[in-house]
């Protein structure tokens, strides 16, 4: 057996099966999913990949061969590759388990399956050609997630998503075509340097980074967050493992400090950006997109290291955060209940009747600040910021700070505040209740025991060349 | 094989029609253009590519326009008035300015992309762009999906003499169909919602 069938074909048959049993609503379709999931997530924990594992005290010996091919072109995931496949696979059973609590529709739970199935085949393509492709394939199959049936797209931000998307890929196609042969070209040639413009602006375009942002917000104000949480986050992170698994071999990326002080630059101001933009929204949808920017913001902050200690920050990152997307998306999910409103007007008082679920998204909201010396999502960027910044990132982190903390104060008057007029509330039940004080244990935990997760990040970075 | 003179013109026929769909407003012509599109496209894609792969391309692109008009169909009756000629003229206009700036950015694309024949090269680029301006004018899913279909169309016929093979076609060819198909879904889940109200 080689490892494109197990962690390939297996997740995407199961979840071919899943959208086939329509009957099924979400609570039975994602034990299947959460179960095929979670035992892909532990055969790559505890099973090497090439090497023969004893099974019945050595009668049978079982090998996952590492290569395998597709059209005369080599795909392989080897021993490194485990660290991330645990990451996605791991996140995926969760995000199906928690969507019946979410109240999301039934097709969710295959998606929980399909996505990172395709993403992992784009991972292991061993041309970087063939990773972007399918990565492409991928984002377009974003617009499925994102538009359940019985949903109407309510405004552009899915269109404009697509559109993103679709212009991206031939950008990095024509910057890799041209590639051959600049491995160890100087940064200052000129081919080196229309490659460099095409490359950013299709990763840019991919990224959502500014000035291509605009479609997350308006994503936000029609997707449902937990949804786009869950197609935002795993793309993301797909994206840069895939970039950081390719880049090293060009020296003029690897060994370009402009590209390391860029990247923090960016990151700084993506932060600043994002956190001042949250405060001005009076719609949690829209919010939620900004949040979506600022990650990214927090990612190339991290990625702004260098390559030696960037990807360790980006990996240990990564648990805390998708915890809090997860977590995060679901309260909001509940909050918006029965109608999926988040705008001021639907939320107002919407916290009386369910007060543990708001409280989530206060913190949940208020978590994404660059809190100093906290255990949050930002504890471990701080930690990790090995090189001095200039007071200007200071002044903006603090800025991003104090935006994030002022919009999570005001959103927590909306919700206990008295309603104006009668609000069809629908109250948290008590299994809504046992959700957030569980996913505050486990993400605290996470969050305050960083040293966990930079051993799994280290072994993560294995992959990174 | 098609001989060198029918590849180009084929490419300058690409680019008309791009400028055609560019006006166009109702969905039929829409659709019969990007289908005619696409048969430029691959008689564009024969010269550097060998017969198979380029019909793969023939028949996503085919396929891509079936399905839009598939969905299209169902929401026919509920089509709105026309655009007034003034707005087709200003698309029209901006058509014939990208013509202008491709024409005159020919030698930077000669030495931006030297192994594209001439005429490929600048009907690729000035479909490319024809489309981008397609898809940024649009509002509603299937001008937005043409437009899209129609950039990846130009690109292709620059891509064409960069890199070949046969998971690459067939990935290309997925995207396209994919978008397609997106599209089309957004078209029929837009007129599920109308209904609904």
């Amino acid at each position: 057996m080689n490892a494109g069938l197990l962690w390939v074909a297996l997740p995407l048959l199961t979840a071919g099966g899943l959208s086939l049993w329509p009957s099924a609503p979400t609570r039975r379709k994602r034990w299947v999913a959460l179960t095929t999931a979670m035992l892909l997530a532990f055969l790559a924990w505890k099973m090497p990949i090439g090497q023969p594992l004893p099974l019945l005290g050595y009668r049978w010996t079982w090998t996952v061969h590492p290569q395998w091919q597709l059209l005369g072109r080599v795909f392989e995931l080897n021993n490194a590759a485990r660290g991330w496949l645990i990451a996605l696979y791991g996140w995926a059973g969760l995000w199906a388990w928690v969507s019946a609590e979410a109240r999301i529709a039934p097709d969710f739970p295959s998606w929980s399956l399909a996505l990172p199935a395709v993403l992992t085949l784009a991972l292991a393509a061993q041309d970087f050609l063939y990773t972007v492709l399918v990565l492409g394939l991928a984002y377009l199959g974003l617009a499925f997630l994102w538009t359940p049936p019985h949903h109407t797209p309510r405004g552009l931000g899915v269109m404009r998503f697509l559109t993103f998307a679709v212009l991206g890929l031939p950008l990095l196609l024509l910057a890799l075509a041209q590639l051959p042969g600049l491995e160890t070209a100087p940064p200052q040639t000129p081919a080196v340097q229309q490659v460099g413009l095409l490359l950013g602006l299709g990763l840019a375009l991919w990224a959502g980074a500014f000035p291509f942002h605009t479609a997350y917000p308006l994503l936000g104000q029609e997707v449902h967050p937990y949804r786009l949480g869950f197609g935002w986050w795993f793309t993301h992170f797909a994206l840069v493992v895939a970039v950081l698994h390719w880049a090293p071999s060009f020296v003029w990326l690897r060994d370009n400090p402009l590209l390391q002080t860029g990247l923090q630059g960016l990151g700084i101001g993506t932060v600043a950006l994002a956190g001042v933009l949250v405060l001005a929204q009076r719609d949690l949808g829209r919010v939620t997109g900004y949040v979506a920017l600022l990650n990214t913001g927090w990612s190339w902050l991290a990625l702004g290291q260098g390559l030696e200690h960037g990807p360790v920050v980006f990996l240990a990152l990564a648990w805390p955060r998708a915890l809090l997307w997860l977590g995060w998306t679901w309260a909001l999910g509940v909050l918006g209940l029965p109608q999926d409103g988040f705008t001021v007007s639907h939320l107002r008082g919407r916290g009386r009747a369910a007060p543990w679920t708001a409280l989530l998204v206060v913190i949940g909201l208020g978590a994404w600040a660059p809190w100093p010396g906290l255990g949050l999502a930002g504890l471990l960027t701080h930690v990790a910021l090995p090189t001095p910044l200039p007071w200007a990132a200071w002044v903006a982190l603090a800025l991003a700070f104090g935006s994030v903390t002022w919009a999570a104060r005001r959103w927590a008057e909306t919700f206990f505040v008295a309603p104006t007029e009668p609000q069809p509330n629908l109250p948290e039940t008590w299994r809504d209740r046992v959700w957030v004080g569980a996913w505050l244990v486990v993400w605290l935990t996470v969050a305050f025991t960083p040293g966990l997760w930079y051993a799994w990040a280290t072994a993560a970075r294995g992959w990174i060349p | 094989m098609l001989t060198t003179a029918w590849a180009q013109w084929a490419a300058w026929l690409m680019t008309g029609l791009a400028l055609l769909l560019l006006v166009v407003h109702d969905w039929r012509g829409l659709i019969a253009g990007l289908a005619a599109l696409e048969v430029a496209l691959v008689a564009v894609l024969l010269q550097a590519w060998p017969l198979p792969l380029a019909a793969t391309q023939l028949i996503a692109g085919w396929l891509a326009g079936a399905m839009l008009a598939i969905a299209q169909n169902l929401r026919a009756r509920q089509q709105n008035l026309p655009p007034p000629l003034t707005g087709r003229f200003v698309r029209l206009l901006a058509g014939v300015l990208a013509l202008a700036l491709v024409l005159s950015s020919a030698p930077a694309l000669a030495r931006l992309w030297p192994a594209v024949p001439g005429a490929a090269r600048l009907g690729g680029a000035a479909v490319a762009l024809l489309g981008l301006i397609q898809a940024a004018w649009s509002r509603h899913p299937l001008r937005l999906t043409v437009g899209l279909l129609t950039a990846l169309g130009g690109f292709l016929a620059l891509y064409a003499w960069q890199q070949q093979g046969l998971l690459l076609t067939g990935l290309l060819a997925m995207f396209h169909v994919l978008l397609a198909w997106a599209g089309s879904y957004l078209i029929h889940q837009t007129l599920a919602g109308e209904e609904a109200l």
